[in-house]
């Protein structure tokens, strides 16, 4: 039973860290740059999200929206402004510094045009956490067993949503097959017809509104903060690496492996050390698969 | 070192200032803040530095170097604590420890850390490697934040003020302990990276494959590269516990490790002053834009993005483009010297020699399965000593896996080979590389940024004997080798013909000259077995004829060569022999004129004889 | 050394009527721990702007140096040394963060300039006396040491319970208030029948309260950041255990009261200031002035931005008793306060001594308690 509810709050976290893997691993499949700001876009969701639906008072599913469509107009200024002169000057740097610049503009306009605070978020499905397989009291209300928040399952249900949708949207379309044929080889890809910088703009603005709304699902159960995407962002790198960098799915195993070991070795090991072991079947991943669980190795032909 | 080929580095030139800085020094500054800037600068700088070594010359992105730097920071703070200063901590065991002797423990402590992070950058590359050190610097921290017998975990380790007998050494002394350190820091570092030690880590960089075909151990370097690294990053960490004499985990989080890679790539990689001038600028522009209070992050994020736009390549870039408005980059001193003294140089003297049979190649019964695929199947082949042999066949027929078999970037699922009897089965790549097998590649594979000369001189690797203290110290044996390669190297771009793009860089070639560019570069390593891959491709007629008189006088100085080729002219006239490979197997090989009317082999590249041809008109 | 202390009387003597005094004030205005740092910095504008109005110190203007430290150790040390040889402040207020005090103070003693600590229970303050040399920190804030035992006080003196499960974040201030508790409970025979730890950003705590309850715990001792604790006490619903919660100070943020919800009502700390108690002119127009001024009814942490509305003010005091704003001078007022001191968070007769520089005991201390998202006094005695 405790085990149980362990792992409902491990797999309720790791399905944030898979979509925001999911995230890096759009972008990373069609620029070949790894977005270190995705993070504070999740933290951009929430806050635009709690601001539009806690503090004004919209009907969620107008906040939601909202939140998308920043997170879109986001995704593409990101893109715009520090990702393309990067790669047109060909610096083998510049895009990772402009990520990370974009992520310090992000938070710190968060904390001067919002608030350095933490706030609550509450869930448009109720706060309380529903009582499974407990005990029926004589008042007709439910003690013991597993406690689950509502929430916990939306995160799970919409996350596994959005990465079953854009994956089918890549294998079925053909709008997703350009979307691999410039993961591939992009070169090739616009000799063929396909427009690679409009198949780049399209993952990034995807990327960040995924993010945006992963800060949406998860702010009920954490908290609204101009810092709450930091950690989270760091975690999510691991999640990707696990499940390797180009596979939509894999970011979905790589999250739920680090959002349950974390659990499992915070409550049977140790507190203190409990992202270690996810950390450490990381390196040891890597040392014998470096592209990850689901990655391809790429072969060049020398 | 590569954007500016050829040329002295800034910092070369202010070396005279830097000697003067500490005497000028006190009488300018006598403000315990300014002091304390300066002190800080100096230590990150040598973090900095460390860090360079990986992201700019090895080009691995690290952002997990707050853990190193806290190894050594700890390590010396553990040593060093007293437990007067640290009542009510949970540290087991208190070995105070003078500060100068808990520097080499630290500093060997983080070189090991450093070795270990050398097995998965092996495996791994890019973002891959990235994460990896996130995630080892994530370890280190948290292992010192719950470690509290060893480091009193978050409570931090309070240090006794470093003294010189009962002199106290802080404020502008610790300037004076930690200057010349840097310093010297500055010093080995900018010998070894404009060193064949530095063209072997950005070899690597470029292509690894070219690096270990030019004789270069892609393993050995890059652990290395990752040692010296750890060990400059512990030796600065060793500096920081002193610099506020307290210690305490959440110093060396993630965010430690990004501030530094911005200032690295904000000051401007592979350079020193660059490292210096990057992290001036961290350490004093929180200060500078307090003005600006909480709004201040965004004014620095909003610089970084501006300076990507107009300084990709940092501060230091901008600073040598104006510098070269005034100075513009003047080879013309140097290219007559080395004219000079390259006159007279014959690098294709001596190829013939040395022991070993008369066989210079020899493959017996080679097959190359990849998978499913056989590439390369039950190959026999010879090559005489001073022959040439011709290897052609349609595409896709196993002709350069061959060439890649023997390299040794690939190892035969089955078969022999053997080079002047050696048999080659143990040797990897970079070791056939120094016994003599060069080679060119199909698909160009040349160290992009480095300038021309550069290229050839990571060609001439085996012939350095320097150690890498010897280098270190620019000891005369060090210099003296350095120079005879700069020579030996513009003597085989004359022999090519290259000579008048010595200083260019490599990527602005154009393709003809790329192509002479591999070929000297190949020439570099004084082979005795060239394996040339397609060395004409996409070339136009008279730089094919170039090509060709190359490969005769080559021939004609007693080289072996293996030559892979589909311009059949070039192939059948200079060929004394020719092998013909279809779908991996031998299907035809003996003299040029035979193999050539061959009806097999014709069949091989044309296809069958059309039975009822009707020729459309 | 003494290059300075020339230059610096020098300064105060050649130009005797200088424009404005310097106060250094720093503290996390950014980051993670930015909602306390805010609500400090907010009290000390309050009250700078009181003190200016009414004609400033001596006769001059405050101007306050704020300055951002990011909850960052080395921050901290670069900021002081500014403070100290680039500004020429007379006095530093802050900061929120242990490790940044730890880190910094030490250039305040040898600068020989006073510092009041407003917010950092953890920090060195006392423990520099043995240290040797001259203590120039002071501190109008509960410390640890205080606190935790009012907690223990609490949970088994006064509420009677006999099994205490321990949970407390891994920053310094956590683990500070970790080893305190348990040195409280020793003293009274205890033994904590759990210990663990989170770390923040932690939203989770299922694991350590599942521990704690199977480990027979009847009351919960926190030590931690109100958004961490908030999560404990959500953690605690989640698993369906009704469980006191008692901890430091930090219990009475809005992060925790807001995010708990309705999880965090009972939950008790000692307090210096009870927004929810307020007596007396002086603390009304405290709180009156601060959701005028700042727009944010019920103050964020209003612990913080009381105690630095004091210490500003009794900075002031002592620059006035010493007529002067020479460190050493107005040490030895703070050290020696003729008059009573009255602030927000209470009235101060000689806080401070030479030989202790720790201005809140327990007589001013209240219980306070979480209910229906403020915070009240609590009824229990």
């Amino acid at each position: 039973m405790q085990t149980l509810q362990l792992l409902i709050s491990g797999i309720a976290q790791g399905m944030i860290y898979a979509l925001v893997a999911f995230g890096y691993n759009i972008t990373f499949s069609t620029s070949k740059t790894l977005n270190f700001s995705l993070g504070n876009f999740l933290m951009l969701g929430g806050v635009v999200g709690f601001v539009l639906y806690m503090t004004r008072g919209y009907p969620f599913a107008a906040a939601l929206a909202a939140v998308i469509v920043v997170g879109a107009i986001g995704g593409a200024i990101l893109l715009k402004v520090g990702i393309e002169p990067s790669l047109r000057q060909r610096n083998a740097y510049g895009w990772i510094l402009a990520t990370l610049a974009v992520g310090i503009i992000l938070r710190n306009g968060a904390e001067v045009f919002w608030s350095t605070d933490d706030f609550k978020f509450r869930s448009p499905l109720g706060d309380s956490p529903l009582r499974l397989f407990g005990h029926h009291e004589a008042d007709g209300s439910v003690s013991g067993g597993l406690g689950v928040y509502p929430q916990e399952l939306l995160i799970i249900a919409v996350s596994l949503a959005i990465v079953g949708v854009v994956e089918t949207f890549k294998k079925v379309t053909v709008f997703g097959k350009a979307v691999q044929a410039v993961s591939e080889d992009k070169d090739t890809a616009s000799l063929m017809g396909i427009d690679q910088k409009f198949v780049i703009l399209f993952s990034f603005m995807l990327s960040t509104a995924i993010a945006c709304v992963a800060g949406v699902l998860v702010a009920p159960i954490t908290l609204v903060s101009a810092t709450m995407g930091t950690v989270l962002g760091v975690k999510a790198y691991s999640a990707s690496i696990i499940g390797g960098l180009e596979s939509g799915y894999g970011a979905v195993v790589g999250g739920l492996f680090l959002g349950i070991s974390e659990s499992l070795t915070a409550r049977f090991i140790s507190t203190g050390y409990k992202d270690v072991p996810g950390f450490v079947v990381l390196i040891l991943l890597l040392l014998f698969k470096p592209s990850g669980l689901f990655g391809r190795a790429a072969i060049r032909k020398v | 070192m590569s954007a500016a080929p050829a040329s002295r580095s800034v910092l070369s030139r202010l070396w005279p200032v830097l000697l003067l800085l500490p005497l000028v020094l006190p009488r300018a500054i006598d403000n315990g803040y300014y002091v304390g800037l300066l002190n800080r600068i100096l230590v990150y700088a040598i973090l900095v530095a460390s860090l360079d070594l990986v992201v700019g010359y090895i080009g691995d992105v690290s952002i997990g170097h707050a853990g190193l730097f806290a190894i050594g920071a700890y390590t010396v703070a553990v040593l060093t604590a007293s437990p007067n200063l640290n009542t009510e901590s949970s540290i087991a065991h208190f070995y105070q420890l003078p500060f100068g002797v808990a520097l080499v423990p630290a500093v060997l402590l983080t070189a090991f850390a450093g070795f270990l992070l050398g097995f998965p950058a092996l495996r791994s590359s890019g973002p891959y490697l990235a994460v990896i050190t996130i995630v080892y610097g994530l370890i280190i921290y948290t292992f010192i934040n719950e470690q509290e017998a060893i480091t009193n975990g978050t409570k931090g380790i309070t240090l006794e003020s470093l003294k010189l007998g009962t002199m106290s050494l802080r404020g502008i002394r610790y300037f004076y302990v930690v200057y010349p350190v840097l310093v010297a820091v500055m010093f080995l570092v900018h010998n070894v990276t404009h060193s064949f030690w530095g063209r072997a880590f950005e070899a690597i960089k470029y292509s690894a494959v070219a690096a270990e075909c030019c004789g270069i151990s892609r393993a050995y370097f890059k652990v290395a590269a990752f040692v010296l690294s750890a060990a400059l990053a512990g030796l600065a960490g060793g500096f920081f516990a002193q610099l506020d004499s307290y210690v305490a985990p959440n110093t060396f989080a993630y965010n430690f490790s990004v501030e530094f890679l911005i200032a690295l790539i904000f000051g401007g990689v592979r350079s020193v002053a660059g490292n210096i001038i990057g992290v001036a600028l961290i350490v004093t522009l929180p200060d500078l834009f307090s003005r600006f209070n909480d709004y201040r992050l965004m004014v620095y994020g909003t610089l970084l993005l501006l300076v990507l736009y107009f300084m990709p390549e940092g501060v230091v870039g901008i600073i040598r483009k104006v510098w070269r408005r005034f100075r513009p980059l003047d080879h013309s001193a140097e290219r007559a010297q080395l004219e000079r003294q390259s006159e007279g140089i014959n690098v294709l003297a001596g190829l013939n020699e040395g022991a070993g049979g008369p066989e210079a190649l020899q493959l017996k019964g080679v097959e190359m399965r990849f998978g499913g695929l056989v590439a390369v199947r039950d190959l026999t082949m010879d090559i005489r000593r001073g022959a040439v042999r011709g290897l052609i066949g349609p595409n896709g027929s196993g002709k350069s896996t061959t060439v890649n078999v023997l390299t040794g970037l690939y190892t035969p699922t089955a078969g022999k080979l053997l080079s002047f009897g050696e048999d080659l089965g143990p040797l990897r790549t970079f070791q056939r590389a120094r016994r003599g097998i060069a080679r060119t590649f199909q698909n160009l594979q040349l160290f992009a940024d480095l300038s021309v000369l550069e290229n050839v001189m990571v060609g001439l690797h085996p012939s350095f004997k320097s150690s890498l203290l010897e280098v270190a110290l620019r000891l005369p044996r060090a210099r003296a080798e350095e120079r005879a390669a700069r020579v030996r190297a513009y003597a085989l771009l004359k022999f090519v013909g290259l000579e008048q793009a010595a200083f260019e860089r490599a990527r602005n070639l154009a393709y003809g000259q790329a192509r002479l560019l591999e070929i000297a570069r190949a020439l570099a390593l004084s082979p005795r077995l060239l394996l040339l891959d397609e060395p004409a491709a996409g070339l136009t007629a008279g730089e094919i004829g170039a090509i060709n008189s190359l490969i005769q006088r080559m021939k004609a100085a007693g080289l072996s060569i293996l030559l892979i080729e589909h311009h059949m002219d070039m192939v059948m006239a200079i060929s004394d022999e020719v092998t013909v490979l279809d779908f991996g197997k031998k299907i035809a090989e003996g003299r040029p004129a035979v193999v050539q009317s061959d009806p097999v082999v014709v069949e091989a590249y044309l296809g069958k004889h059309p039975t009822s041809a009707a020729v459309p008109a | 050394m003494n290059r300075r202390a020339v230059w610096t009387a020098a300064l105060l003597l050649a130009v005797p009527a200088m424009a404005d005094i310097k106060i250094g004030v720093y503290g996390p205005y950014t980051g993670g721990s930015a909602g306390m740092g805010v609500s400090m910095r907010n009290g000390v504008d309050l009250a700078a702007e009181e003190i200016n109005a009414a004609g400033g110190i001596l006769g001059q203007k405050v101007v306050l140096v704020k300055r951002d430290d990011e909850a960052k150790n080395e921050r901290g040390a670069q900021i002081m040394q500014e403070f100290i040889d680039k500004e020429h402040v007379a006095g530093v207020l802050g900061p929120i963060n242990t490790g940044v005090a730890d880190n910094s103070t030490r250039y305040a003693n040898e600068g020989k300039v006073p510092v009041v600590i407003n917010a950092s229970a953890g920090a060195k303050v006392n423990e520099y006396f043995a240290q040797g040399g001259d203590n120039y920190i002071f501190r109008i804030a509960a410390a640890d040491p205080l606190q935790t035992e009012l907690t223990v006080r609490e949970a088994i003196d006064v509420r009677k319970y006999k099994k205490p499960a321990v949970l407390c974040d891994d920053t310094n201030y956590g683990q500070g208030g970790r080893a305190k508790l348990e040195t409280a409970l020793t003293k009274r025979g205890i033994k904590p029948v759990y210990v663990g730890k989170f770390k923040i950003k932690d939203t989770d705590m299922t694991a350590q309260v599942q521990e704690a309850k199977a480990a027979g715990a009847d009351v919960l001792l926190v030590w931690g950041i109100g958004p961490e604790l908030a999560a404990v006490a959500n953690s605690l619903d989640r698993v369906g255990w009704k469980v006191d919660m008692i901890g430091g100070w930090t219990l009475s943020m809005s992060a925790f009261i807001n995010n708990a919800g309705k999880n965090g009502n009972g939950a008790t700390s000692p307090l210096t200031f009870i927004e929810g108690d307020i007596s007396g002119a002086k603390q009304k127009k405290f709180v009156d002035d601060y959701h005028k001024r700042f727009n944010e009814k019920p103050i964020a942490v209003a612990v913080a931005a009381a105690q630095g509305y004091d210490s500003i003010y009794l900075l002031k005091q002592a620059i006035e008793q010493a007529k002067s704003t020479e460190g050493a001078k107005v040490k030895a007022a703070l050290e020696n306060l003729d008059k009573p001191f009255v602030g927000v968070t209470g009235t101060y007769s000689k806080p401070f001594s030479a030989t202790n520089h720790e201005a809140v005991t327990a007589d001013q201390m209240k219980m306070g308690v979480v209910k229906d998202g403020s915070v009240v006094l609590s009824a229990k005695k």
